[in-house]
C-alpha cells in the first residue's frame, strides 16, 4: 500500500482513563481511502475507544491520529469533518428526520434549495423518501437506523465511523442491513469504520479487520486470512468455531513442527507463531477440517476418538467427540448422502492434515 | 363460510353472550377496584380544595346581608333620580331599615319581594311595651301559639342534654344561635331571652306578654349586631358610612315622627350628603362585582359607571404589578441559576452530584422560617454581605439596603424556590444521553451551537415545569414577603392575608385569591397551548 493511498494513520497512540491502566496500549493501524476496516473485540477491549479517539470526542494521551496527512489531535470534532453513526442512533427526538438530516448541512451555511435537494436525494437513499416529516420516534428500530445513516452521509464526508449500528436490531433485519450498508460503502466509496463485537458482521462486511484484545490489534488482515490463517491463539478462538489441544514443541522443521500433547499424543503442525522447542504451544484446528474414518495413510495425523454428543442442525451434524484427552472436541459432519451416520457412544477415526493444523501462541490467563 | 355470514351481527363469546357485555362484566371488578383507589383522594380533593375554592368565589361576589340592612331603602331606591337629594319616602326607609326591628318580623322582606306599601313598615314598637299588640299588627301569625312551638322545640331539646357542666352550656348557647338563625338570616346573632322564656312558657298556654317582650329584646340585639356588621360593608363602599351609622343609632332614638328628612340631616348632616346616598345604589344587588373592582381599585359611581378609585385609595393595581414584576423576576433568576446546577447534577460522575444533590435539597429540608431569618443576618445593614463588603473597602456610610425592600424579597424568594426550579430541570436533563452533543458536534455544529440546538430543546419540557412552578408558587407568596419585604416588597398575597386576618373584609380577600387562581389557570392555558402540558416533566 502505497503512502499517498493512506487516509487514516493511527501512529503509536496509547490511551488512558485513569493514568493507571492503558485501555488502548500503543496502536498503529493504517486505513486505506476507500476502504472498509472494522474494529473486532469482546467489549472492553479499547475498539470504541479508538473510534471516540478518531471522532476526537476522547484525547489521545500519546501519539498522533492522522486524516488525510493531517494530523487531527488538536482539531476539535465539529472541524473534523467526519460522519457518524451512533450506537442507540443519537438521532434528535425533537426534530424531524428531514431536519435531523439538514441539520449538518444548516451548520455549514448551505443554501435551503440545495439542503432540501441533498435531504432527499439522501433519504431516498435509505429508501425512506416518505418519511421526512416524521419524528424518530414515530420510526421502528431499522428506520431509526437509516435515517442515521442517511444523516451520517448527507454533507458527503470522506470518512464515516459507525459504532455498533446495528446492535439493537433483530436478526433478521440486521442481516438486511448489513448488506444495505455493504452497498452504500461500495455505491459511494467512503472510507468506513466500523466497531463490532459481531464476528459474523465483521466478516460480511469488511474489506479488512482488526481484532482487539486487552487494547492491542492482535491480529489485521482480510476475513478470510482472519478466518483460514489466524496469528494466534485469540484469534483462532474468537473469529469462528475452533478446536483447540495444548502440549509442548518437540521439533520444528522448516514450515512444520511437531507438538506432544500434554495426553501423550505426537501431533504434525503448521508451524506459525510458537517459541523455541519445549516450549508451551496451542493447537488450532476448525471443525470442519476433520474427516472422520479417514483412509489409512491418507492424514499425518490421526486418533481414536469417542462420540460424545450429537445434535442435528440440518445442513451439518455438530459431533462433540473425545479425542487426545479434549472432552469438548467439536466436529462437523456436512450432512450428505455419502456420510454413514455417527451415534452416541461410537468409537470412530478423526484424522487431518498437517496444513489445516496451525501452532499457535499460549494465550496469556486472565 | 360461516365467520363471513356472522360479520356483522354483534360478536358472541363461546357460551353465546355478546362480546361486549362479557367483557363489560371481566372488567368489572378492575373497575371497581380502581374506584375505590380513587375515592380516598377524590374525597381529600373535595373536602380540602373544591369546597373552600367554591365557598371562597362565593365569598367575593356575595352582597346580601346588606340586603338584609336596607330592604325597604332598596326597593324604594329605584325611584330616585340620583341628581338631587332624595324624598322624605327614601329618608323614612332609612331610618325605618336602620331603627325598627319591624324588617325581622315582616314576612318575607329577605331578598327580592319587599312590598314597601306594606303599613306593617309604619308600625312603631313602643320603647317599654308593651309589645305584643305592636308586633300582632305587624305579624299577626304570632298570636297562635303554633308559630312559637317549633322555636320551643329548638330550646327544649337544648335543655335535655345531659352530661358535664360544659356540654349543658354548649348545648344552650348552640339552641340560642339557633334560634336567631331562625328568626334572622344572621348565623351569630344570640337570642338568649327567647331561650329563657320559651323554656318557661309551657307551650299549651297563649304566649304571654313575656315572649314578646324576649323577642323585642332579642332582635333588637340582632338588629344592632347586623348594624355593626353592614356598616363594615357600607363603609368600604363609602368611606365615614360606619361612624355615620353608629351616630345615627345613637341619634334616631330621639326621632320619634316625622318629617324624617329634616330630623335625618339634623341627626347627622352627613345624611345631606348625596354621595353617601349614590354609594347605597351600588349595594343593591345581592350579587356585586364590587370586591373585584376594588381590588382593582375601581369602584362604582352612581350611574353604575365603573371608575377608579380616588387617588390616595389606590393601591391594588400596584400591587399587582409589583406581585407580577416579581414573580417574574423570581422565575428567570431561578432559571438563571438553575440551569448550570442542573445539567452539573445531570453530567458530574455520581460520587459528587449526590454531595451537590444534598447542598440542592439541604436548604428545601430546612425550616423556611429558618432559612429566612438565616437570610435577615445575611442581609441587614450591619450583616455578613455588608461588613464583608465593608471589610474590602466599601465606605462605611453607604452600606446597601439589602432588607425591608423589594430587593430584599428578590433575593430571599430566589434561593427559596430555586429547588423548584432545579429539579424538573434536572429531572430531565437526567434522561438526556450524552450521545446527542457528541452527535451534534459530530455533524459540524461547534459546542455551542450544539447546546442551543440540539440539547436546549430537550430540556423544554423541565425548564417549562420548572418556571410555571416557580412562578405560581411565587405570585402567590405570603411569608417571605411578610418578614422580609418591609413596605416596597409586600405583595398581593399580603394584601388577601391582612384581609383575612386584620380588617376581616373576606370579600375583598376572596376577591383577590380568584384573581390570583384566574391569573394561574390562564398561565396554565397558554402554557398548554405553548409547549403542551404532556411535554411537562414534574420529575
Amino acid at each position: 500500500m502505497s503512502a499517498e493511498d493512506i487516509f487514516v494513520r493511527f501512529e503509536k497512540v496509547q490511551k488512558s482513563y485513569d493514568g493507571e491502566t492503558l485501555v488502548v496500549k500503543n496502536l498503529n493501524l493504517d486505513i486505506q481511502r476507500g476502504e472498509f476496516v472494522t474494529m473486532l473485540g469482546p467489549s472492553g477491549s479499547g475498539k470504541t475507544t479508538c473510534l471516540m479517539m478518531l471522532a476526537g470526542f476522547e484525547p489521545a494521551t500519546h501519539g498522533e491520529i492522522f486524516l488525510g496527512n493531517r494530523p487531527i489531535n488538536a482539531v476539535p470534532p465539529h472541524k473534523r469533518g467526519i460522519g457518524m453513526v451512533f450506537q442507540n442512533y443519537a438521532l434528535f427526538p425533537h426534530m424531524t428526520v428531514n431536519e435531523n438530516l439538514a441539520f449538518p448541512l444548516e451548520v455549514r451555511r448551505i443554501n435551503k434549495a440545495e439542503i432540501s435537494d441533498r435531504v432527499k436525494r439522501a433519504l431516498d437513499m435509505v429508501q425512506l423518501g416518505a418519511f421526512g416529516d416524521r419524528r424518530p420516534a414515530q420510526l421502528s428500530g431499522g428506520q431509526q437506523q437509516r435515517v442515521a445513516v442517511a444523516r451520517a452521509l448527507v454533507f458527503d464526508p470522506d470518512l464515516v465511523l459507525m459504532d455498533e449500528p446495528l446492535g439493537a436490531l433483530d436478526k433478521q433485519l440486521r442481516e438486511q442491513m448489513q448488506y444495505e450498508i455493504k452497498h452504500i460503502h461500495e455505491r459511494l466509496g467512503v472510507t468506513v469504520v466500523y466497531v463490532t463485537h459481531d464476528q459474523s458482521e465483521a466478516l460480511t462486511m469488511s474489506n479488512r479487520i482488526a481484532v482487539f484484545e486487552d487494547g492491542v490489534i492482535q491480529q489485521l488482515a482480510s476475513p478470510s486470512d482472519l478466518y483460514e490463517r489466524p496469528d494466534n491463539a485469540f484469534v483462532a478462538q474468537f473469529i469462528g468455531e475452533n478446536n483447540r489441544l495444548t502440549g509442548v514443541v518437540k521439533s520444528i522443521e522448516g514450515d512444520q513442527c511437531q507438538v506432544t500433547l500434554d495426553s501423550g499424543e505426537e501431533i504434525q503442525a503448521l508451524k506459525v507463531n510458537i517459541g523455541a522447542v519445549g516450549e508451551r504451544a496451542t493447537l488450532s484446528l476448525r471443525p470442519e477440517r476433520v474427516e472422520v474414518n479417514p483412509e489409512p495413510g491418507k492424514f499425518p495425523n490421526a486418533f481414536n476418538a469417542k462420540v460424545e454428543e450429537l445434535i442435528y442442525l440440518g445442513d451439518h451434524i455438530r459431533t462433540r467427540a473425545s479425542v487426545c484427552g479434549n472432552s469438548e472436541f467439536i466436529v462437523k459432519i456436512p450432512n450428505a448422502t455419502h456420510h454413514a451416520s455417527l451415534n452416541e457412544g461410537d468409537s470412530v477415526m478423526f484424522g487431518w492434515s498437517m496444513e489445516d493444523c496451525r501452532a499457535l501462541d499460549v494465550p496469556p490467563t486472565h | 363460510m360461516a365467520n363471513s355470514a356472522s360479520s356483522n351481527a354483534p360478536l358472541l363469546t363461546a357460551d353465546g353472550t355478546p362480546l361486549k357485555v362479557g367483557l363489560q362484566r371481566s372488567l368489572r371488578r378492575s373497575k371497581l377496584k380502581a374506584v375505590g383507589l380513587v375515592f380516598p383522594p377524590l374525597l381529600f380533593l373535595i373536602v380540602l380544595f373544591i369546597i373552600p375554592i367554591g365557598d371562597l368565589l362565593t365569598r367575593s361576589v356575595d352582597d346580601t346581608r346588606i340586603n338584609y340592612q336596607l330592604p325597604l331603602t332598596f326597593a324604594l331606591i329605584d325611584n330616585w333620580d340620583r341628581k338631587e337629594l332624595p324624598d322624605e319616602s327614601l329618608y323614612k326607609a332609612v331610618f325605618l331599615d336602620l331603627s325598627s326591628i319591624n324588617k325581622f318580623l315582616i314576612k318575607d322582606n329577605f331578598g327580592t319581594s319587599v312590598d314597601p306599601q306594606d303599613p306593617a313598615w309604619a308600625v312603631s314598637i313602643p320603647r317599654k311595651g308593651p309589645y305584643r299588640d305592636a308586633i300582632l299588627e305587624i305579624a299577626p301569625d304570632w298570636r297562635s301559639p303554633a308559630n312559637w312551638l317549633p322555636l320551643r322545640a329548638i330550646a327544649v331539646q337544648a335543655s335535655q342534654v345531659t352530661g358535664a357542666a360544659i356540654d349543658l352550656r354548649k348545648a344552650k348557647i348552640k339552641a340560642e344561635f339557633t334560634i336567631c338563625k331562625d328568626l334572622t338570616p344572621l348565623e351569630n346573632a344570640s337570642c338568649s331571652n327567647l331561650y329563657r322564656e320559651l323554656l318557661e312558657w309551657g307551650g299549651n298556654s297563649e304566649p304571654s306578654e313575656d315572649l314578646f317582650k324576649a323577642l323585642v329584646k332579642d332582635l333588637s340585639y340582632a338588629a344592632k349586631y347586623l348594624i355593626g356588621k353592614s356598616s363594615t360593608r357600607m363603609n368600604y363602599e363609602k368611606p365615614g358610612f360606619k361612624s355615620l351609622l353608629k351616630k345615627s343609632g345613637r341619634k334616631f332614638k330621639k326621632i320619634d315622627e316625622g318629617p324624617y328628612k329634616e330630623a335625618l340631616i339634623k341627626a347627622d348632616k352627613r345624611w345631606g350628603d348625596i354621595e353617601f346616598w349614590s354609594a347605597l345604589i351600588s349595594m343593591q344587588d345581592p350579587q356585586t362585582s364590587v370586591y373585584y373592582l376594588n381590588s382593582l381599585d375601581r369602584k362604582w359611581d352612581a350611574d353604575r359607571e365603573i371608575i377608579m378609585q380616588p387617588e390616595e385609595r389606590r393601591v391594588y393595581v400596584m400591587l399587582w404589578k409589583r406581585t407580577f414584576w416579581l414573580s417574574l423576576i423570581v422565575t428567570l433568576g431561578c432559571l438563571v441559576l438553575a440551569y448550570p446546577v442542573a445539567h452539573l447534577l445531570a453530567t458530574l460522575p455520581l460520587r459528587h452530584s449526590n454531595l451537590l444533590m444534598i447542598c440542592v435539597l439541604m436548604p428545601f429540608w430546612t425550616s423556611l422560617l429558618v432559612r429566612i431569618v438565616a437570610w435577615m443576618v445575611m442581609l441587614r445593614s450591619e450583616g455578613v454581605v455588608n461588613d464583608t463588603l465593608v471589610a474590602f473597602g466599601w465606605p462605611d456610610e453607604s452600606r446597601l439596603q439589602l432588607m425591608y425592600n423589594f430587593t430584599g424579597t428578590v433575593i430571599v424568594m430566589i434561593q427559596i424556590l430555586l429547588p423548584f426550579m432545579i429539579l424538573p430541570i434536572y429531572s430531565v436533563m437526567k434522561t438526556i444521553p450524552p450521545s446527542y452533543m457528541r452527535a451534534a458536534q459530530n455533524l459540524g455544529a461547534p459546542p455551542s451551537l450544539a447546546f442551543l440546538r440540539v440539547y436546549m430543546p430537550q430540556t423544554l419540557p423541565g425548564v417549562g415545569a420548572g418556571v410555571i412552578l416557580v412562578f405560581i408558587v411565587a405570585i402567590g407568596y405570603y411569608i417571605t414577603p411578610e418578614l422580609v419585604g418591609g413596605k416596597d416588597g409586600r405583595l398581593i398575597g399580603n394584601m388577601v392575608a391582612y384581609h383575612m386576618q386584620k380588617s376581616l373584609n373576606w370579600g375583598l380577600a376572596s376577591a383577590m385569591g380568584a384573581i390570583l387562581l384566574v391569573g394561574i389557570l390562564i398561565l396554565y392555558w397558554i402554557y398548554d397551548k405553548v409547549v403542551g402540558i404532556d411535554n411537562m416533566k414534574l420529575g
